[in-house]
């Protein structure tokens, strides 16, 4: 019998309900979440950080284990067997064992406790009505504490966190993950434990634009994103590219040309309706009819700026589904690593190219197959815990409904 | 066969000792210099806020409470009442901690298990504050009081006697960015109006011209006095020990203290 280490990557089970324990567990580093099962969807009871310990129970009689205990972060955990407690145990004066048996049964009531409470309300971990305080909070910390430079603003990162959790009351999990989507989406980079943030304007752009929707439109699905309008938008802007925009930013296009050039690039089944289908995600555009066929008119920063924030959103909703910001499998993203280790950190790396290759993969990818090209197969071997999208042959987690590289739906 | 408690003499440090039902077994702020091991009976465990008592949890037999001491804390953040005939085992903390220590092994494990419960503890209690009635109770006030600083300071234009505000304005982005409560950013300004920090300013009301003025300017004499006295409650916050003694405290931040405390009870700023 002995003790070991473990480590655990993000998004891996740790353990899953009826598993027999034979192991204690004590978190050395990052964060494991305690879930049910309810409706097919997890709900988490508790987060835990270093040193928390699972399955001590079993140390003091069998234990039915009936929770998913899963790694929000890359982990490491002690292993130590549950025979072994017991020898030691058995061998310590009776009130020493009283005592931390004790200890044990309060934190099983505490469990119990936080488990009936939070199985009666959905929790997400960025639930809608604090989605722009949490990006919010991220821009005027780091706009606070930080040095605006020519790459970005700087800021130490346990000042920031320091800051955003004792004076703005933002949870520390959900300020780190908040950090971890604009860290993969290339907005920001972490450092040698000093926080860039790159895409300021954008960040504040996107929570005043949710926080306007959120409290003002009474439309659920206003805020959800839906890629069907995304393409549109993405091949109208596009299109409008061939177009001068005048001095205030308006785009006018001719709109047969403007509808051809549509069609040619989404195929013939495309309708203009589609296009003002927009105005119900709050993109406006104005036609005018002339002799020409009309014109449409529409403020183009609008539209590229709406483009960032459903990108933003669909990170929101992966981050909801999933329950953790998993950064791994996503092609040219910068490496999630809110503590990172010494040896976990690369001499140096080039962010802001990272960010830029993240960012035109995700705008320019499409499938090879669309492009009549014939797709690149990977010739690598799968590794046998590995899981791939049958599309674009990208690293998927189970518990994904789409691939995040090419959107493709997974059954 | 190991021989029960209630039959061996407890070794010295651990005391047996019983309760009658709403019995204070500590009180809220009292030196944490013991923990307490439950045999029978239920322990509630309760906040004072503004004259009422909040229960936080309950404890029941087998389990431990008290060990604040074990945390690190020196007062006690909970007061224990008896809600029935209670008998437990008072365990001086400095016997505590050394059979907790007593080998490696059973060292890291009792870390473990003390810190997940100040964790989970944590949590529940914070769910039980979200029904807490208080206007304004101490763990509100650095946000609250940060954000009126940093939105002022953003949003606001400087001026020759300070810094003014849009009044609905400022309220919305505050509500909207960090979901702060207007109620309680318009009591905390009637605090700063009270201390001669701040003053109003009321306009016509725009769409009835008979109905009372509304509230449409706030000028700022000075933000950074809100900024210091956030920056002082955040530190109060982290170490209340530090102080203990009111010569520490401005007298700034000790007039806005007495305003805050006189709103938590009365329900409103006067």
């Amino acid at each position: 019998m002995k003790i070991t280490t473990r480590t655990l990557k993000t998004g891996q089970m740790l353990l899953k309900p009826g598993t027999r324990i034979e192991n204690l567990y004590i978190l050395q580093s990052g964060c494991v979440s305690i879930c049910l099962t309810k409706n097919s969807r997890l709900i988490e009871v508790a987060k835990l950080f270093s040193p928390f310990s699972i399955g001590d129970e079993a140390a003091f009689g069998p234990l039915s284990w009936t929770s998913t205990a899963l790694a929000l972060r890359d982990s490491s955990v002690i292993e130590i067997p549950v025979a072994l407690v017991r020898e030691q145990l058995d061998k310590a004066p009776l009130m020493h064992r009283m005592l931390i048996k004790a200890l044990s049964d309060t934190c099983k009531a505490s469990f119990a406790e936080l488990k009936a409470q939070r199985s009666n309300r959905e929790t997400l971990p960025c639930p809608p009505e604090f989605t722009s305080k949490i990006f919010g909070v991220i821009f005027h910390t780091a706009r606070i504490l930080g040095t605006a430079g020519d790459r970005g603003t700087s800021v130490s990162w346990e000042a920031f966190r320091d800051y955003a959790h004792e004076v703005f009351d933002e949870p520390l999990h959900r300020l780190e993950d908040g950090i971890g989507v604009l860290l993969k989406m290339g907005y920001a980079s972490l450092h040698q434990e000093t926080l860039t943030i790159y895409e300021m304007k954008q960040i504040e752009a996107f929570f005043e634009y949710y926080s306007n929707s959120y409290f003002r439109s009474s439309n659920k699905d206003f805020l959800k994103t839906d890629p069907k309008s995304t393409k549109v938008t993405e091949e109208f802007i596009k299109v409008s590219n061939n177009y001068p925009t005048d001095r205030g930013g308006f785009a006018h296009l001719p709109f047969k040309a403007t509808m051809d050039a549509m069609k040619a690039a989404l195929g013939q089944s495309f309708e203009s309706d589609q296009l003002f289908r927009l105005e119900q995600k709050g993109l406006l555009m104005k036609r005018v009819a002339n002799a020409e066929g009309g014109t449409l008119s529409f403020y183009k920063p609008d539209f590229e700026q709406m483009i960032l924030n459903w990108k933003v959103l669909k990170e929101i909703e992966t981050w909801n589904e999933n329950g953790f910001v998993n950064s791994e499998g996503s092609a040219g993203a910068v490496t999630l690593a809110i503590h990172p280790s010494a040896a976990s950190q690369p001499a140096e790396v080039d962010y802001a190219a990272e960010r830029q290759r993240f960012s035109a993969l995700l705008t320019n990818w499409k499938p090879a197959a669309s492009e009549g090209k014939v797709p690149q197969i990977r010739t690598e071997t799968r590794k046998p815990e590995e899981l791939w999208c049958p599309v674009c042959m990208s690293v998927i987690q189970k518990s994904w409904k789409s691939c995040e590289v090419c959107g493709n739906p997974i059954a | 066969m190991p021989s029960s408690p209630r039959t061996e003499p407890p070794p010295s440090g651990a005391q047996p000792k019983s309760f009658k039902r709403g019995d204070v077994i500590y009180s809220q702020g009292a030196p944490a210099t013991n923990l307490y091991l439950l045999q029978s009976g239920i322990v509630s465990l309760s906040m004072a806020r503004s004259g009422e008592n909040l229960e936080l949890m309950q404890v029941a037999a087998s389990q431990v409470f008290g060990n604040e001491g074990l945390q690190g804390k020196f007062v006690r953040i909970a007061s224990a009442v008896a809600n029935n005939d209670v008998t437990l085992i008072e365990i001086e903390l400095a016997m505590a901690k050394s059979w907790l220590e007593s080998t490696p092994l059973i060292k890291t494990i009792s870390r473990s298990l003390i810190e997940k419960q100040r964790g989970l503890a944590q949590d529940i209690f914070g769910i039980q504050m979200e029904s807490d009635p208080t206007p304004c109770p101490p763990e509100r006030i650095t946000k609250l009081f940060a954000v009126l600083y940093h939105t002022a300071s953003y949003t606001g234009t400087k001026k020759p006697a300070g810094m003014s505000v849009v009044w609905p304005s400022f309220k919305k982005y505050a509500q909207r960015t960090f979901l702060e409560s207007p109620v309680r950013l318009e009591q905390a300004v009637l605090i700063l109006v009270k201390l001669g920090y701040a003053t109003l300013e009321y306009i016509p009301c725009e769409t009835d011209p008979d109905a009372p003025d509304e509230l449409g300017f706030v000028h700022f004499r000075d933000l950074e006095i809100i900024r210091s006295f956030f920056e002082f409650f955040r530190e109060y916050m982290k170490s209340p020990g530090n102080f203990q003694d009111p010569s520490k405290i401005a007298p700034l931040h000790q007039s806005m203290l007495v305003e805050i405390e006189r709103w938590n009870t009365s329900g409103k700023v006067a």
